[in-house]
Order: C-alpha cells, then sequence, then structure tokens
C-alpha cells in the first residue's frame, strides 16, 4: 500500500494585526508547530520519523521529540518554502508499516521594507503512513516566475469526478496569484472565513481562499488539500488527493489584537537573566514531560495521579506508577488572578512590556491533579469555573533560549 | 514533675519600614535594646546560643549570615544557627530556642528576626519577592506572592462569597491599629473606600491589601521558666509552640480556601497548653495579604470557613472588640521585614502580656496567640503565651 497523507492540520497563531494572523509575543514556528501537531485526530501507532520544513530555533530537533512524546523518532530538517514542503511530502522514506511519519512546516510573519508586514505566520502538520489517504503521485511543482517561486498544481487530464475543495494559504497577493492560476484551469474562487464564527473578529481581508472545482463528472469522493506557506516569504504550494483527507485547524481563541508587528529577537533578548527563582537548564529540561505534554504517574496501587510525575505515587507511595498524560482540553479554572505591572517576576517584563496585565490560573485537569498557568492573550478573559486548555508557549529566554512551557486559552465548552 | 517551659524574659524592636540603617546596625539595636529591657539585667555571656530568623533578602550575606549576628550581638562564642523558612523564618527560630530552654539543653538563648529590603533597586527586590514560593511551577506561570495569595482570595470569594469589603475591613483596621504602634511603618488611618479604590497589584487585591517591603530587627531573650524570676517579675511563659508544613506550590494542596500548615500548627501548639481557644485574648496573625487574616481566622478555628469576613466586618478583631487581631498593627500597616516578622509577634506578646503595649494594650490581657507563615503557607508555626 502506498504512503499516503492520512491527516493533515493548520495552526494559526492567536495574534492579529490588521487582517493578517501573526504571531503574538509568545508564539514562534516551534510552538505553531507543536500546536498543528496536536491538532491532529488521534492515531495510535508510533511516530518514527519527523521532518521540520521551515526555520525552526537551534533546540527544535529535541524539543519537537519532548513535546510530542516520541523519543524515538528521528528529526530531519528541510530550508522553509513550499517547493521544500512539496519535496519533503513527496520523498517517501521507509516508513514502517506499524508507524507513522510526520511533516511539520511553518513559518512566521514575514516583515518587508520599513518593518511592513508582507504576510502572517501559520503552521501545518501532516501525519504519513499506510492506508487511505491523500496520494501524492500526480503532484507537480511548477515555478511561476523565477522572480516569484511557487509550487502549482498541473491537472492531470481526466482529473476526477467530483467537486474539488483546495485551500490557499498564505499572503494574500499570493493567495490572489494562485487563484488567477488554478481559475485558468478551470477552478472557481471561494472564501473562506479567516476563523470560525465567534472565535475572533472577522477580518476585512481573507487571508485564505477556497478555490471549488466544477464538478467534471461523476465517482467516489475526492478531495483537494492544498497549503500555501509564507515560508519563502512569499509561496504557496497544493497538491491533488486521491483520498479523503481528515483535515483539522487549531485555532487559538485568546486572539491578541497587536499594535505593530511581532517582535524579533535579538540576541540580547535571549540574555536575559534571572536572579533569584533561577531555573538551570538540566531543571528546566528534567521537568519538560510534565511541562509540555502533562505527564502524570498513574498509581498502579491505588488509582491516584501524581502531577508532575515523581517516579512513585505521591499518595500511597508505591512505585508501580505508570507515566499517562493528562487531557489537553477540559481543565476547569479553581482560582484566577491579574497580575498588574509591576507585581510579575522580573522574567516576565518583557510579557508586561509587550502585553500589559496578564492572567494566571490554578485550574484542575479531567483526571483530577491540578495546574498553574499563565493565561495566554489578553487579560481578564478567563473566570472562575471556566473551561481552558493548555497550549505550548513562549515563557521567558533563560541561559540564551527560549523557555517554553503550557499557558491556558479559553477551551472550547467555556462561556468566557 | 511539670515539664520546664521556657519565658520571654527580655524583648526589642527597632523601628518596621524604610530605614537608613544596614542590617548588622538593625541586629545591633534590636539585641541592645532585649538586653536593656531585661528588668534585672542578664549579662551576656549567660546567653549560650542564638537562633537568627532571616531570608537574606537581596543577597546580602545569603551565607553564614548567623556569624554577623555573633559579632553585632557580642555573645561570644556561643553557637547561632541561622533559620531560613521564608516569612516564617523568625517563627521557626523562636521555636527553635523554646525547643533548646524546654529540652534543658540551654537555660539562656537569644532570638533574633532580620530583614533589610528597601536598600535594593526595585527591580532587584521584584526577583526577591517572589524567591520563596514554588519556583518551578507558580514562578514561571508569573506569580509573585501578591499572584498566590490572590489566587486564594479569588477561591474564597468563589467557595464563601467573600465580599472585597471584607478584606478592606481587614486593612483599615490594621492600619488603624498601627497609629498605636511608634514602631509601626505606616501611621495612617485609611478608609474602605480607599482600600476598594486602590491600584489592584493582583485582582482581587490593590495596593491597600498588600503588606510594604520593610527593614527591621527584633530580638528575644528566652529564659527557663525555673529561672525567669530571677531576671524579671513578669516573665511571659511560651506555653504552646506548634509548627506545620504543606507543599510548596498552591496546586498541589488539598484545597485553595484552607492553609493545612497552619491547622497542623495550631493543634500542636494547643494540644498541651493550660488553655483552650476560648482563653486566648487576642492573636497577632500573618496578615501578609488581607485574605491572608481571614484565612488564619479560620485556619486557627476562631471563624468557621468562610466566617472570618462576618466576624472582621461586624468589628469582632478590632481593638476593643471580642477577639482583637493584629493590635501592632500587623504586617500589613506595622511592615514586614521578612525574616523579621514572626519575632516582632512574639514581642507583642511580650509587651501586651506585660501590660506595657501603651495606646494599643489589650486591656486585661494575660494569654495570646501568635502566628507566623512561611510563603504562601507551605510553613506555619502557633505560639501561646501566658503571663506568668
Ligand atoms: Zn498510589
Amino acid at each position: 500500500m502506498p504512503v499516503a497523507v492520512l491527516h493533515a492540520s493548520v495552526a494559526r497563531p492567536s495574534g492579529r494585526l490588521g487582517p493578517l494572523a501573526v504571531e503574538a509575543p509568545d508564539e514562534d514556528v516551534f510552538t505553531l508547530a507543536v500546536a498543528a501537531a496536536e491538532a491532529l485526530p488521534p492515531e495510535s501507532r508510533p511516530v518514527t520519523r519527523v521532518d521540520l520544513v521551515g526555520e525552526f530555533p537551534p533546540e527544535s530537533e529535541w524539543e519537537i521529540l519532548e513535546a510530542l512524546g516520541t523519543p524515538e523518532a528521528s528529526v530531519h530538517r528541510s530550508p522553509p518554502g513550499a517547493a521544500h514542503l512539496l519535496e519533503t511530502l513527496r520523498s517517501h522514506p521507509d516508513t514502517p508499516a506499524a508507524g507513522v511519519r510526520l511533516v511539520l512546516a511553518g513559518d512566521v510573519s514575514a516583515l518587508g521594507p520599513g518593518n511592513r508586514l508582507e504576510h502572517g505566520a501559520l503552521a501545518v502538520a501532516f501525519r504519513l503512513g499506510d492506508g487511505p489517504g491523500l496520494s501524492f503521485s500526480s503532484i507537480a511543482s511548477h515555478a511561476t516566475s523565477p522572480a516569484t517561486p511557487s509550487a502549482r498544481l498541473r491537472l492531470p487530464a481526466a482529473h476526477g469526478a467530483e467537486p474539488t475543495p483546495l485551500l490557499l494559504l498564505g499572503s494574500e497577493a499570493r493567495v490572489a496569484s494562485a487563484a488567477r492560476d488554478a481559475g485558468g484551469l478551470g477552478y472557481a474562487p471561494g472564501i473562506v472565513p479567516h476563523a470560525p464564527p465567534g472565535t475572533g473578529p472577522a477580518p476585512s481581508t481573507p487571508t485564505a481562499v477556497a478555490l471549488r472545482a466544477a464538478p467534471p463528472g461523476e465517482g467516489g469522493p475526492i478531495e483537494f488539500v492544498l497549503a500555501a506557506l509564507g515560508a519563502d516569504r512569499d509561496v504557496y504550494a497544493y497538491g491533488r488527493s486521491t483520498g479523503r483527507v481528515a483535515w483539522s485547524e487549531a485555532l487559538s481563541s485568546a486572539t491578541v489584537a497587536l499594535a505593530a508587528p511581532p517582535v524579533r529577537d535579538t540576541p540580547a533578548d535571549l540574555d536575559l537573566r534571572a536572579e533569584g527563582a533561577y531555573v538551570p537548564r538540566p531543571r528546566y529540561v528534567e521537568n519538560l514531560p510534565s511541562r509540555w505534554r502533562l505527564l502524570a504517574d498513574h498509581c498502579g496501587a491505588c488509582g491516584h495521579r501524581t502531577f508532575p510525575s515523581r517516579g512513585s505515587c505521591q499518595a500511597c507511595g508505591s512505585a508501580e506508577v505508570a507515566p499517562e498524560p493528562l487531557s489537553r482540553v477540559g481543565w476547569i479554572v479553581e482560582a484566577v488572578t491579574t497580575v498588574r505591572p509591576g507585581a510579575q517576576p522580573t522574567e516576565f517584563d518583557r510579557t508586561v512590556g509587550l502585553a500589559g496585565a496578564y492572567s494566571v490560573v490554578v485550574a484542575r485537569s479531567p483526571e483530577g491533579p491540578r495546574a498553574t498557568f499563565q493565561v495566554a492573550g489578553p487579560s481578564g478573559t478567563v473566570a472562575l469555573g471556566a473551561s481552558v486548555v493548555p497550549v505550548l508557549r513562549r515563557l521567558y529566554p533563560m541561559e540564551g533560549e527560549w523557555r517554553y512551557g503550557r499557558k491556558a486559552i479559553s477551551g472550547p465548552n467555556s462561556s468566557g | 514533675m511539670a515539664r520546664r517551659r521556657a519565658t520571654v524574659v527580655g524583648a526589642g524592636h527597632t523601628r518596621f519600614g524604610v530605614l537608613p540603617d544596614g542590617p548588622r546596625a538593625l541586629m545591633r539595636q534590636a539585641v541592645d535594646a532585649a538586653f536593656r529591657s531585661v528588668d534585672r539585667g542578664v549579662d551576656r555571656s549567660r546567653v549560650e546560643e542564638a537562633f537568627l530568623g532571616t531570608l537574606g533578602f537581596s543577597g546580602w550575606q545569603l551565607g553564614n549570615a548567623s556569624a554577623a549576628l555573633a559579632e553585632e550581638a557580642r555573645i561570644g562564642h556561643a553557637p547561632v544557627t541561622r533559620v531560613e523558612n521564608a516569612c516564617a523564618s523568625a517563627g521557626f527560630a523562636l521555636r527553635s530556642g523554646v525547643r533548646a530552654i524546654e529540652s534543658g539543653a540551654r537555660d539562656v538563648v537569644l532570638v533574633v528576626g532580620l530583614e533589610k529590603m528597601t536598600d535594593s533597586p526595585s527591580a532587584h527586590r521584584r526577583y526577591w519577592l517572589g524567591v520563596s514560593g514554588d519556583t518551578e511551577w507558580e514562578r514561571l506561570a508569573g506569580l509573585t506572592f501578591a499572584g498566590v495569595y490572590a489566587l486564594m482570595a479569588s477561591a474564597h470569594m468563589a467557595a464563601h462569597g467573600t465580599p472585597p469589603e471584607a478584606l478592606a475591613a481587614v486593612a483599615v483596621k490594621n492600619h488603624a491599629n498601627g497609629t498605636k504602634n511608634p514602631n509601626a511603618q505606616f501611621q495612617k488611618v485609611i478608609t474602605r473606600e480607599q482600600v476598594l479604590a486602590a491600584p489592584r497589584v493582583a485582582d482581587p487585591l490593590g495596593l491597600l491589601d498588600c503588606c510594604p517591603v520593610s527593614d527591621g530587627a527584633v530580638a528575644l531573650i528566652l529564659a527557663g521558666d525555673d529561672m525567669a524570676r530571677t531576671l524579671t517579675d513578669t516573665p511571659v511563659a511560651v506555653v504552646g509552640a506548634g509548627a506545620g508544613a504543606d507543599a510548596l506550590a498552591l496546586q498541589e494542596r488539598d484545597s485553595l480556601t484552607q492553609l493545612a500548615a497552619t491547622r497542623v500548627a495550631a493543634a500542636e501548639a494547643f494540644r498541651h497548653a493550660p488553655f483552650d481557644r476560648t482563653g486566648v485574648q487576642f492573636l497577632e496573625v500573618h496578615d501578609c495579604f488581607t485574605i491572608a487574616e481571614l484565612l488564619a481566622l479560620e485556619d486557627l478555628g476562631f471563624a468557621d470557613p468562610g466566617g472570618a469576613a462576618a466576624m472582621t466586618l461586624e468589628g469582632a478583631t478590632a481593638l476593643g472588640g471580642r477577639l482583637p487581631v493584629n493590635p501592632d498593627g500587623g504586617l500589613k500597616a506595622k511592615g514586614h521585614p521578612i525574616g523579621a516578622s514572626g519575632a516582632s509577634q512574639a514581642y507583642e506578646a511580650f509587651v501586651q502580656l506585660r501590660g506595657a503595649a501603651g495606646a494599643r494594650q489589650v486591656v486585661g490581657a494575660e494569654r495570646a496567640l501568635t502566628h507566623n507563615v512561611g510563603g504562601s503557607g507551605a510553613s506555619a508555626t502557633v505560639t501561646l503565651f501566658e503571663r506568668m
């Protein structure tokens, strides 16, 4: 059976600048890629290989395996750009039948001359493996012009028999250009909302456009998935399916309105050091299974869940514990505060400087243990009793690198 | 034979506040005052051991601060042990001194609490104000103590309907008491409206719900009850010394609206005491934030869960009320030099039970309770005092 794309997902950042979805100060290509991967449907087969397409931070090889909880997988990097994404998707390494492969591609917002935003940020995740899904046998890539390299669909002569939705994601100008190209091939443009209703402000200009092929005949359902990244700063990519792919989106509901383009890190930013409450790198790394993957020890003797994980049961002391991640949804807020400027630890001076006050919650997981989370995005948006979702975000820089952890955003069942 | 008890025979207290003096000078002033206060005098050579409660705020002599006390107290080569349990450092230092005397190992012990906080730049202070909280979960979520107590306040309000006015009433009462204490940092009456309208620090706590950053030192001279009357006619006996501990982070605790460490400490303190809660005539409780005083009243067993708000609003805890709480102004108005506060509470018990508290005197007071909390409840001491 040919290896196919089984599932795909896209994660958009929570920041908004005009019509564009751009990364908030605590988001980057790593957090977006993790969000995209976590939006994929559940899968029981282990991940054996991860491809990172884009400008990922230096530590991303081990960090992505830690975040995904797939320590056995190998990690491979590709340069940014849709052409590289397509190439990576098409190159089918031998994936064991028992395993699956993840391709994670992402990019942060592109700043043009005069710090003007050219496109927003985005990440996509593809899960590949044996099974029914999207085959890339008919994908071709084509540069529309040497000045604007891009990947482009070449329709086969007899191309399927059903309505074929396409999704273009990318900068407005490039998507429009792609739409023109596709229009010449018989596709008709339509508009996909920027975000589902009620989850954020409606942009005045769409940054994503869907194209639907005129139904040329009859036959089984065929879906088309097309992803355009701003990866080589202004390109798109698309491909044709021969099956059905489950496509999901990870959307932050904590929308941050930004007054200025995203901040780019300088070496000085990463050189910030906390004097008190110091967390040396080995201590940070040691706690990542619980901090990132919410790993708890499930006691075989008494059933108690110990979080953060300690290797034995906090209730009865038994060493017969199984490491199990807590749910990533359905945490209920039991205490909440908003920390005002001046009351933050100095490590969060940058957070306060960029975003002002922030909220912090103690929330209880569906399994029982509690955790303390900063709330991502605007303060005062999460109330007692609300349902929250812990998402991976930047915390603060220490020892020359970004430290990441879970922050809370409003959950799907939250009234707030 | 009755168990040997420790007594307080002398006590010295610097002013609390923004002071020009450094940590060595503060210790020296407090210790000198303590020795002067011993009615019939006690030679420094009789001090067999000393305990120093201090956090080491701002990093001044973070290691081996004990030696600085040995020098400034001029107690020769008597051993000094530094005790660090955050804001409860002096409460635990006092308990160590009490145990040394109760065990018969020592006859005269010096206990000192110290903190110098206001000489650091504000950014440096903010580093230090959270160092005693849970670093790996609470601090990494962006919390210092105001935020942690604010989380407890939000949970307490949700569980019991505690109104913001009850928090404000704690601040108003303690500021009123502070005006009667010449050592207090704040000497100004405030109104409930001012507390509620003050800028927010960590919702629901505002600026006037929080204790200040303070300098200060307090010294206590302890002696065995079998020899106390050779030093003074009015020793104050320590008749209960309880302590407890809890998880560092709120997320690990059974309850977000109770401090188990306080409850355990109170139970231990009363276990062998000659009186129960009905015999206590006033309390010195750890009111680093207004919510903390309400939690203390409930955890110490003087109010039912959720009942401290009504008790405070009806004036029962005011000077002249049914059970005065923090007659010296509390941490809120008197100031909170972290490592000194537990000793300052004992100082207040000493002067009150000797009838020497002046304008803030609790009339006829013979029995008192002091309550000192470390961090957001990771440690606590409860000490019972009775005039001999
Ligand atoms: Zn167990």
